[in-house]
């Protein structure tokens, strides 16, 4: 066995002697929830809650995603954070009926977009967080360990953390996305519930075959 | 029966409150040629009384703290008073700083009126203010019965109580009382034992009102005051502070005192006004809607904590004021489903700290505005309360990330088509467009605006928003990013 290894069914034992002491403080992920979106629901049966799920590639389909999770919270009646690293998100473009049940928070750099993230984590009472970074210049300056410290987090939760990136840069995360793009610019006249049902897209779940870890950087 | 409620020393109770000070005091008036008004025990007992300047009190005893008017404590002390009087009964009556009275005779009677009175007394106490309250069948012999006592006096036969009272206890204009005490008459119950109408005869109307007041036979009307008791706190300090500390420290003492008074009426805050005048002669204010109302002094705290955590002013605080908006507290009946907030206050704790991180303007539920100006929305405080809206509404199309601010670039065109863009966000050849879109508004005064927008393609796979002003053409947003 090598050193990862070790470290690894060092971590596990540790892991279980935890949950053995403390069983209130131990909540499991993995149950799921559906977004309204059925290339997801159907294939994986929705976003995980209590982990952090990574949606990458194009920034069309990461919008419809978006739009789909909206259109769920407006549907089951429930309330969703933005966090915008981009300041990005165009109210114009949605229905007043699913802007009513987004908190916006806008955010000039990646840390303090990570630091909002936190806050809404231990607030507890938003049960989807969205945060947005695709387009961010400097997503490489968030450390690896803000999203080990968000899977121990949210995992002490029922809440769903989805982080939108250009490139995978969660670091184990649950889930991995990777959505396609989804349509020319002739898809503006279609509905965007269509657009939703289109949607081409890769799911990868930790423990499968073809999971892509981000490119790690040599020092 | 009527009750008078009386904070004796009122002056100097103001001046005293909120401040840790021990031994002889006095408050001094700053517009009554500077002469001591009020003292306490101890300084009476140093032979310092009324009336002498602050150098003949210093002169009788050096450690006398000798303290200027608090006008703001004044009016917060016959805030508490009044909300006291009107725990008591709805009828009541400012009768002067200090001192009110309630008409209880629409309230039923309580089995005991000592055991009320003491329960009154306690709850100043609790907010450690000494208070006088008499019980009498009269107004004016409830307020004669409340400056004779310490605590709680209650008057049942009226003719024994105004018998015994001295002729000082009245306040009688000086040939009266010279006239009484040439007489030999230290008592009432000596005066009204005069022949009645030769005495009047004698000593005229001023005697006769007098006499009416005391022998318990007329009830004046009380000029009533409407019972909307503002739930205020003040402090003015000596010197400017310089750190948020003692701010902090008032702050939770001004809650302690107001969520009382709150839970005491059974009714929660709905807001908090915060005025912090500064030593500019500005007032620096705020207002904190409570997301869930509440009297719990941690929740209300915290909000202020959050606040002041992250204040920079540029001049230094001389006072604080903290004003409480109260209402009814109501049960909350959600829909069938409808999923509230499960902390509602935690939740607006958590935004006001985001506030603080990100700045004012940041945080919000986004909504649009009545107007095709290109990026105008709005952002309210808080989810809306009748967010529950079953039916979606039709959207179209993938929804644009805006670029802010707006990003310049070269685009060449072809009779008035863009066909190539040049730029470091984005550069190709145009495949696909859609446009113009002509846009204005706010034709009729300065503010107005016109722009061409334009929806491209590019060869590279980015999908664009670009408008052109003139000659000038920008990035409004992305479909699909580079």
């Amino acid at each position: 066995m090598n050193a990862s290894g070790e470290m690894g069914g060092r971590l596990d034992s540790l892991r279980a002697l935890v949950e053995e002491k403390f069983p209130s403080r131990t909540v499991r992920p993995g149950r799921r929830r559906r977004i309204g979106c059925r290339p997801l629901d159907e294939r994986s049966g929705g976003l995980l809650t209590g982990a952090v799920t990574e949606v990458t590639g194009s920034s069309s389909g990461a919008q419809l995603l978006l739009a789909a999770l909206l259109g769920r919270a407006v549907q089951e009646g429930f309330q969703l954070g933005l966090v915008d690293a981009s300041r990005s998100f165009h109210p114009a473009d949605w229905p007043i009926s699913q802007l009513n049940r987004i908190l916006w928070v806008m955010c000039n750099e990646p840390k303090l977009a990570v630091q909002a993230v936190d806050f809404l984590i231990r607030d507890g009472n938003l049960p989807f967080l969205v945060l947005d970074l695709q387009g961010v210049r400097e997503i490489g300056k968030v450390p690896a360990s803000t999203w080990h410290r968000f899977h121990r987090l949210v995992e002490q939760s029922e809440i769903a953390l989805v982080v939108l990136s250009s490139k995978p840069v969660v670091e184990g995360a649950a889930m991995r996305i990777v959505v396609h793009r989804a349509g020319h610019l002739a898809a503006r006249l279609s509905q965007r519930r269509e657009l939703v049902e289109q949607l081409e897209l890769q799911i990868f779940e930790r423990g499968a075959v073809e999971f892509v870890e981000p490119e790690r950087k040599t020092a | 029966m009527f009750a008078c409620l009386l904070l004796p020393q009122f002056r100097l109770a103001a001046a005293l409150r909120w401040r840790d000070c021990h031994g002889p005091a006095a408050v001094v008036d700053d517009h009554a040629k500077g002469l001591l008004l009020e003292v306490n025990e101890a300084a009476a007992a140093k032979n310092i009384h009324p009336g002498l300047t602050p150098a003949q009190a210093m002169a009788r005893d050096l450690r006398v703290h000798i303290l200027p008017r608090s006008p703001a404590q004044e009016e917060v002390l016959n805030h508490i008073l009044l909300d006291r009087a009107l725990g008591l009964s709805p009828d009541v009556e400012a009768t002067s700083p200090g001192l009110c009275v309630a008409d209880l005779r629409r309230r039923p009677k309580p089995p005991s009126w000592h055991g009320l009175g003491d329960e009154v007394v306690a709850r100043f106490a609790a907010e450690k203010l000494r208070a006088s309250v008499a019980f009498a069948p009269t107004p004016d012999l409830a307020l004669l019965a409340a400056k004779g006592t310490g605590s709680v006096a209650v008057v049942y036969d009226a003719s024994a109580f105004a018998g015994s009272l001295p002729v000082g206890a009245l306040e009688l204009s000086s040939p009266l009382a010279g006239t009484l005490r040439a007489w030999g008459i230290t008592t009432i119950g000596q005066w009204l034992a005069l022949p009645r109408a030769d005495m009047i005869e004698r000593l005229g109307s001023e005697a006769a009102a007098v006499l009416q007041k005391v022998s318990g036979r007329s009830k004046r009307p009380l000029r009533l005051i409407r019972p909307t008791v503002p739930y205020t706190e003040a402090f003015d300090f000596e010197h400017e502070v310089n750190t948020t500390e003692p701010l902090l420290f008032l702050l939770r003492r001004f809650l302690g005192s107001l969520t009382e008074r709150l839970q005491a009426g059974h009714r929660v805050a709905r807001c908090l006004q915060l005025g912090i005048p500064l030593d500019d002669g500005s007032t620096y204010g705020r207002s904190f809607t409570i997301p869930a109302p509440t009297s719990d002094l941690d929740v209300l705290f915290r909000i202020l904590d959050t606040h002041l955590s992250s204040l920079r002013l540029e001049q230094r605080p001389v006072g604080l004021r903290l004003e409480i908006e109260a209402g009814e507290q109501n049960g909350n009946q959600l829909g069938l489903f409808e999923s509230a907030l499960r902390d509602v206050n935690g939740f607006g704790e958590t935004l006001a700290r985001l506030k603080a991180l990100l700045g004012e303007g940041s945080v919000g539920v986004p909504g649009k505005l009545d107007t095709f100006r290109p990026d105008a929305f709005a952002l309210a405080p808080m989810f809306p309360p009748d967010a529950a809206v079953l039916r979606e509404e039709p959207a179209y199309g993938i929804p644009l990330r805006r670029c802010r601010p707006p990003i310049f670039v070269t685009v060449e065109t072809k009779a008035g088509i863009p066909v190539r863009l040049d730029s470091n966000f984005a550069r190709g050849t145009v495949v696909e467009t859609a446009g113009p879109f002509r846009l204005s508004g706010d034709w009729w005064d300065e503010q107005r605006w016109r722009t061409e927008e334009w929806d491209v393609e590019l060869d590279g796979g980015a999908m664009l928003r670009l408008s052109r002003s003139g000659a000038e053409w920008k990035v409004e947003g992305a479909y699909e990013l580079c």
